[in-house]
């Protein structure tokens, strides 16, 4: 196994073992009682049960030896406490003897196979969607938050597997660093959102009451139309059909089951000789393939101060751009800009190597149904090609500039809806061909 | 660089959860619930800020490639250099590179993986291979920075591989989201495995040139452009004493004539013959191998070479008269491909297809032609080659992979006898 796999494949193990701990604490811890100790037992036991794993498959193992070490460590496990906490009733067995055998399987299997992005970005899903059941949960029963305790353990364990699967190393101080401060500054946000929470919260809860009032009289509306357009008689509609009898079927009589249950010894001895034969014959573990060779990296960095000289600049630059924008707004080769920049994001942007006319011909002919606009970019092109390349231009202001600058702005932002709109109908469309078992379109085919 | 690639990022990042988490958490607060207020808005700042995080994250990033061997033989390992720019202030915690891979696997990466399951349908989109895909990861990238990363491909067999498919992917420091973006087309680059070089001998193609198989290394002399006169040794031959400058009363000298090059050899490749009902996909990749390597032998022999190919899969027809880089010549066999099967439902079968070349150039061109070399699998589905019976068995060879049968007045040869001490298909 790669030494950088390890690290994810330990965090992902103990935020499985968190999760295992808050649904047994949902499921079967009585509310008011103290902690079963037998969930806790699991946050060191899913980390070590991958270790150990992980020591024991540096050699080339047997899965029947795999699969008898972690049997072992199971027992092991469950024993130690049934010691601490008593032997549990029926349902509880089942459900401790299944929550010491996930983790080792999942221990097993992360050794055997690099764990996918997929199961690293679903513990984190599920960590935060348990953790915020649990705290509901805890929150409704009056009981105490700390509880909450091994599920935001968990959950800060999965994140933190996510992102030493992203960055498939150990990140450095600087990293942590990055990562620390956006924590921090989400933390202080929440802070901050608390405080407007409750006020938002009312207004949202006063719109679903009104939302609600509103369906409930539509409701209402259409059972009343409905009822006057059937007339459909009281009785039918409540429901009160007297069920059909079932005819009672004749018992069966057993047969002689001695041969059965011959066959089934039988059956069941050769199924465990030939899954043990097999599982002796399959060899695991062990050091596979040669060694990687690595990508050689040159790095050209800046220090931290010219950076920074260079964000001033940048941001220098760009604070002048705003400031010729808004003094030229209305001189032609302003206006041009203005267009260039608003249309960036469309599909009139300027293409590379297109020249100012033919940047503004084709604006002028996607105008086209709107004359006056048409016409104010018509003038504008002869006037911008005399403000950029005339050697000594005067200086003039364009009359239209500001409906020129009013109806581009509502055109590249009607096409933005538009296309917002598109992807929500493929959107839909998906989801509803997803339901009816079809093939997705893809965004291209409904594109807009 | 902006598009969300959802499948890869955690569901709290879309819009719905980040529109529950919001107003659950402010309705909690509403409602007296601090902790569950303060769990739903932590995970609704935690998403939202992994969302607008991959998104800058994923701006002004751009990849270029700074070295990489055009061509390759298969077998051959090539060093690409790429160069990632970060032009922005903001740092990039995590990036990778992705490669999906050609079909054919002509040239794959070192440390290649197959796909996850969920890759799939982007590779079949793509029309890349299912079986492996290529992936670089890159460490932390400072603001303003440039890393250059040299990644090792191995050429595994004949075509074409172009890194227009390539992706750069990035996304917020906590892992959670991942925006992706193509490498632009403009700077997408091509890169060629050339087909399997085998030991040939070019003995058959320097015996149809004047003097070509001599020390002359296929030059002659024109007798019509005298270069120079030198005096008369006793080896010369009679016949190139300059009488003129004898009947001077001059002492006895010889002509030297001026060097004109032989005329050229060239191939035909009749790709279609090894299509059809009858695929023989491995017998053209044969065919293809022996070509390009007497194209190796013809050239160090210094004897130029010409290449028509019929229509296939990977463009039109096209004629390659004795181009100065021989490259010209193993890049047109590297991506060159059969016409895709015509499937008639009447009869249910696959019909073969007859190959177009582009006729009119190779016509015109014919005197400047010293020899025509038509490759095909056999001599059976020559008969309706009007171009073959057009050029004429005075001036034309067949190769033929399969042993040859007589063909008409044609100079049948299988492509097998080309091979050194050879004679055996395989």
């Amino acid at each position: 196994m790669d030494d950088r796999r390890m690290l994810p494949g330990l965090a992902l193990q103990f935020a499985t073992a968190c999760c295992l701990c808050t649904v047994w604490n949902m499921l079967l811890q009585e509310p008011g009682l103290p902690l079963d100790l037998f969930p806790l037992v699991l946050l060191p036991f899913a980390p070590a049960v991958f270790l150990v794993n992980r020591l024991f498959l540096r050699r080339q193992r047997s899965m029947l030896a795999l699969i008898l070490l972690n049997a072992a460590l199971v027992a092991a496990v469950l024993l130690a406490s049934w010691r601490l906490d008593g032997f549990p009733d029926g349902a509880g067995l089942i459900f401790q003897v299944c929550f010491c055998v996930w983790p080792a399987v999942s221990g097993a299997n992360g050794i055997l196979r690099p764990v996918p992005l997929r199961t690293m970005i679903v513990c984190v899903d599920i960590s935060v969607v348990l953790l915020l059941i649990w705290t509901g949960y805890l929150a409704g029963s009056g009981a105490s938050p700390e509880g909450g305790i091994p599920m935001a353990a968990g959950l800060a364990a999965a994140v933190l597997g996510l992102v030493l699967y992203r960055t498939n190393r150990v990140p450095g101080l600087r990293d942590w660093g990055m990562i620390g401060l956006a924590f921090a500054g989400i933390l202080a946000g929440t802070w901050l959102l608390l405080t407007l929470a409750a006020p938002t919260g009312m207004a949202l809860v006063r719109l679903w009451e009104t939302l609600v009032n509103v369906g409930r009289r539509l409701l209402y509306l259409l059972l009343w139309l409905l009822d006057k357009l059937f007339q459909v008689p009281p009785g039918d509609i409540s429901g009160d059909v007297p069920l059909p009898e079932i005819p009672e079927r004749d018992p069966v009589e057993p047969g002689d089951p001695t041969l059965l249950i011959v066959l089934g010894i039988v059956g069941a001895i050769a199924l465990v000789a030939f899954l043990v034969w097999n599982l002796l014959r399959m060899r695991v573990g062990g050091k596979v393939g040669g060694k990687k060779t690595a990508a050689r990296t040159r790095r050209h960095r800046l220090s931290l101060w010219e950076a920074l000289k260079r964000l001033r600049e940048t941001v220098r630059s760009w604070l002048q751009m705003r400031r010729f924008l808004r003094r030229e707004k209305n001189t032609p080769a302003g206006l041009f800009y203005i267009l260039v920049r608003r249309c960036r994001l469309g599909p009139w942007r300027q293409r590379p190597g297109e020249t100012p006319r033919a940047f503004l011909c084709r604006l002028r002919e996607s105008a086209a149904g709107d004359p006056e606009l048409a016409t104010a970019l018509e003038t504008l092109t002869s006037l911008v090609e005399e403000a950029l390349f005339a050697p000594d231009p005067p200086r003039r202001t364009v009359p239209e500039a500001t409906m020129i600058r009013r109806k581009i702005r509502r055109a590249v932002m009607g096409q933005f809806l538009r296309e917002q709109g598109g992807k929500l109908r493929v959107f839909a469309e998906n989801c509803a061909g997803s339901l009816r078992k079809t093939k997705p379109r893809s965004e291209a085919e409904g594109g807009t | 660089m902006d598009k969300l690639a959802l499948s890869r990022s955690s569901a709290l990042v879309c819009g719905p959860a980040l529109v529950v988490l919001g107003v659950g958490g402010c309705v909690a607060a509403f409602f007296g619930l601090p902790w569950v207020a303060a769990a739903l808005l932590l995970a609704f700042l935690l998403a939202l800020c992994a969302r607008v995080w991959a998104k800058l994250s994923g701006r002004r990033l751009s990849l270029s490639v700074v070295s990489a061997v055009d061509g390759l033989f298969p077998g051959d390992t090539a060093e690409i250099e790429l160069e990632v720019r970060n032009e922005k202030f903001l740092p990039v915690i995590w990036m990778e590179l992705f490669f999906p891979l050609a079909p054919t696997l002509c040239l794959v990466p070192e440390g290649s993986r197959k796909p996850e399951d969920w890759e799939l349908a982007d590779l079949a989109d793509q029309k890349a291979s299912d079986r492996l895909v290529g992936e670089q990861r890159l460490s932390l990238l400072l603001w303003y920075e440039t890393t250059r990363v040299t990644t090792r491909w191995i050429a595994h067999r004949r075509g074409a591989y172009s890194m227009a498919g390539w992706r750069l992917r990035t996304g917020d420091g906590f892992g959670l989201a991942q925006v992706e973006g193509p490498v632009p087309q403009d700077q997408a680059q091509r890169f060629l495995v050339y087909p399997a070089r085998t030991e040939v001998s070019p003995a058959l193609f320097l015996r149809n040139l004047w003097n070509a198989d001599t020390g002359a290394r296929g030059v002659m002399e024109d007798p019509t452009v005298i270069r120079s006169t030198r005096d008369y040794q006793t080896t010369d031959s009679v016949r190139r004493i300059n009488w003129r400058l004898a009947a001077r009363g001059l002492p006895l000298s010889v002509n030297v004539y001026e060097d004109i090059l032989p005329r050229s050899v060239h191939f035909l490749f009749d790709g279609e013959s090894f299509s059809g009902p009858d695929a023989h996909p491995k017998e053209m990749e044969d065919a293809l191998s022996i070509l390009g390597s007497e194209l190796l032998c013809l050239e160090e022999a210094s004897v130029r070479c010409g290449l028509s190919l019929c229509r296939g899969s990977a463009g039109p027809a096209g004629n390659l008269f004795a181009p100065a880089d021989l490259s010209a010549l193993l890049g047109a066999l590297a991506v060159y491909e059969p016409m895709p099967d015509e499937w008639d439902a009447d009869i249910e079968h696959i019909l073969p297809q007859k190959p177009v070349f582009d006729s009119a150039p190779l016509l015109e061109a014919e005197h400047r032609v010293g020899r025509f070399y038509y490759i095909a699998y056999d001599t059976d589905c020559l008969k309706d080659r009007w171009l073959l019976l057009r050029l004429g068995g005075e001036r034309t060879t067949i190769l033929t992979w399969k042993e040859p049968e007589p063909f008409g007045e044609f100079e049948v040869v299988a492509l097998g006898r080309l091979r050194k001490g050879g004679g055996e298909h395989g």
